[in-house]
């Protein structure tokens, strides 16, 4: 053998090591969303049979039927809690960016007093366990009165999501430079257009990203929402999955079919906004 | 076209003075270079004159204008950065156009202007490109486009070509000093490459540690050194200088 062609096997070997490699890590991080779709489909014996049923016997859409089907026949209120979610994470998505962007820019730009003070403060208030806090976040919403309203849920997910947001953004303006804003302001912008014209398009798809994580954060969050709400006027998806537990059984096929419904949208949210993230944005403002 | 006058111009950062209360009248389509080592102040004299930093006393004046408290976009500037600074996510078409776009020109001026603009540095075959799409010499190239759209009173340049290759930023000086020949205006050029400064400039101005060590012609400061650090800043290879008592301050040799 060559040396050219011992080197081609070798380049080969190693390409279809790598793709095996990928497969293994792929087919671990899928596997559970998979067996929640496929188990949407299959009745409770099969789930908990002991040892497992690996390959589906029955599959069918009863769970969805009842599901949608009203209340008595297994249904929960699937449209209520849908919109609650919509609403409640929509909402806290948009205020939340909407500070992040005025706080990310000011971290990224202006000088001030206590700037990293400040900072590291936002970053610490992170370190704590939002659970540890629900008790206090209870008491004082009882007592305030908006337990169980859109209300409490928006302010406490936009609570939540803000430093995080603040900190990518922060990022993704450091990434524009300075001497943008400044030439789009000797070319005749104020300030705030220079903003929208030159730094706001650059730093886009970092925003759109954010928005995403603010989005999962509250669409998916379980252990507050499970103490702030009551009832139908603000139970989140997440929190209509305890409708599937009852005193002795849970009803997993069901639980995994509200779970599916759950993931769709946030799925498609986050196709949409991805097209938007890896738009050919090319960078090469400056020298390079 | 317009003159430029600095008046007893300050820049302070907290203690330390970057500019301390420097003079300088500029005429009328004159091309002045400032020009000294890094951290000399040349750079934040040519910001405060753009007015995007602020200016800690003194006061400058564009075209017989007070300007010291008018935001960039009112004081009739144009300025070429160092970087570029090239709207990355708009076409060169787009980037030479903007300033205009902003000011709410008819699309028909817009056009035409950025089409005269791009005759004058060779850039028609580049027009939908973007940035990204252009080499070193190009994007330099649509900066100056960008500023001379603008038509301003004053052209500010800050170490423009100090990113390209040598033999690019020769063949680019000649542009800038026929572009300086067909667009007559007033130009202020920060360097620290004293060929540059000798090369384009009318006048030039050497700084160092915030004030002006020498103003005048390249010949001026070439034969006629007002410091010795002008002496030793000037010319390559640099003044040599020595030690020397002056025993015979007569002698035709000391004159």
């Amino acid at each position: 053998m060559t040396r050219n062609e011992s080197a081609r096997l070798l380049r080969r070997l190693a390409g279809a090591g790598h793709f095996l490699g990928l497969f293994a890590a792929y087919l671990i991080i899928c596997l559970p969303g998979f067996w929640v779709v496929l188990n949407s489909f299959r009745p409770t014996v099969e789930i908990m049979a002991k040892p497992p049923v690996w390959i589906p016997q029955s599959l069918s859409f009863d769970a969805y039927r009842a599901m949608f089907g009203g209340l008595g026949q297994g249904g929960i209120p699937v449209w209520d809690y849908f919109r609650n979610s919509l609403i409640i994470s929509v909402t806290s998505t948009v205020i939340a960016i909407a500070i992040g962007m005025a706080g990310g820019y000011a971290f990224a730009r202006f000088r001030f007093r206590g700037k990293s003070a400040l900072f590291l403060g936002l970053m610490l208030s992170r370190t704590v366990p939002g659970i540890a806090l629900s008790l206090p976040l209870f008491i004082i919403f009882a007592r305030v009165g908006i337990i169980d309203t859109h209300f409490a849920l928006i302010v406490t997910y936009v609570a939540l999501n803000v430093p995080f947001t603040i900190w990518l953004v922060d990022g993704f303006f450091r990434q524009v430079p300075r001497d943008l804003a400044e030439a789009a302001q000797i070319d005749g912008c104020r300030r705030w257009q220079a903003f929208w014209q030159v730094e706001f398009p650059l730093a886009g798809p970092g925003i759109a990203s954010a928005a995403i994580f603010a989005f999962m954060t509250s669409w998916n969050e379980f252990a507050l929402a499970s103490q702030l709400t009551r009832s139908v006027d603000s139970k989140t998806l997440p929190v209509g999955l305890l409708d599937y537990t009852s005193e002795f059984t849970i009803d997993w096929r069901g639980m995994c079919a509200l779970a599916v419904v759950m993931i769709a949208p946030a799925f498609v949210f986050t196709f949409i906004i991805q097209k938007r993230l890896v738009s050919g944005l090319t960078f090469g403002a400056v020298k390079g | 076209m317009a003159t430029v006058a600095l008046d007893k111009l300050v820049k302070r950062y907290g203690p330390v003075e970057a500019v301390r209360a420097i003079d300088l009248d500029i005429a009328d389509g004159e091309f002045v270079a400032l020009v000294g080592p890094s951290g000399c102040g040349k750079s934040t004299t040519l910001r405060m004159i753009a007015g995007l930093e602020e200016i800690s006393s003194g006061v400058v004046r564009i075209g017989g204008e007070v300007v010291n408290d008018l935001p960039p976009r009112s004081r009739n500037i144009s300025m070429v950065f160092q970087s570029y600074a090239l709207y990355p996510h708009m076409s060169v078409r787009e980037n030479l156009g903007f300033s205009l776009k902003i000011a709410k020109r008819p699309q028909s001026e817009i056009d035409q202007r950025v089409v005269e603009a791009s005759e004058i540095l060779h850039l028609n075959a580049l027009l939908d490109r973007r940035p990204s799409q252009l080499s070193g010499g190009q994007r330099q190239r649509v900066a100056m486009g960008r500023a001379i759209v603008r038509k301003p009173e004053v052209f500010l340049f800050d170490e423009p070509l100090s990113n390209l290759d040598a033999k690019l930023r020769a063949q680019m000086r000649t542009e800038i000093k026929l572009l300086h020949a067909r667009v007559p205006s007033t130009v202020i050029y920060v360097t620290h490459d004293q060929v540059e400064a000798m090369t384009l400039a009318d006048r030039i101005v050497i700084m160092r540690d915030g004030v002006i060590e020498q103003a005048g012609s390249p010949d001026e400061v070439f034969h006629r050194p007002a410091t010795r650090f002008v002496a030793g800043f000037i010319g390559s290879p640099t003044m040599n200088l020595l030690d020397a008592a002056s025993a015979a301050l007569r002698s035709p040799a000391a004159r």
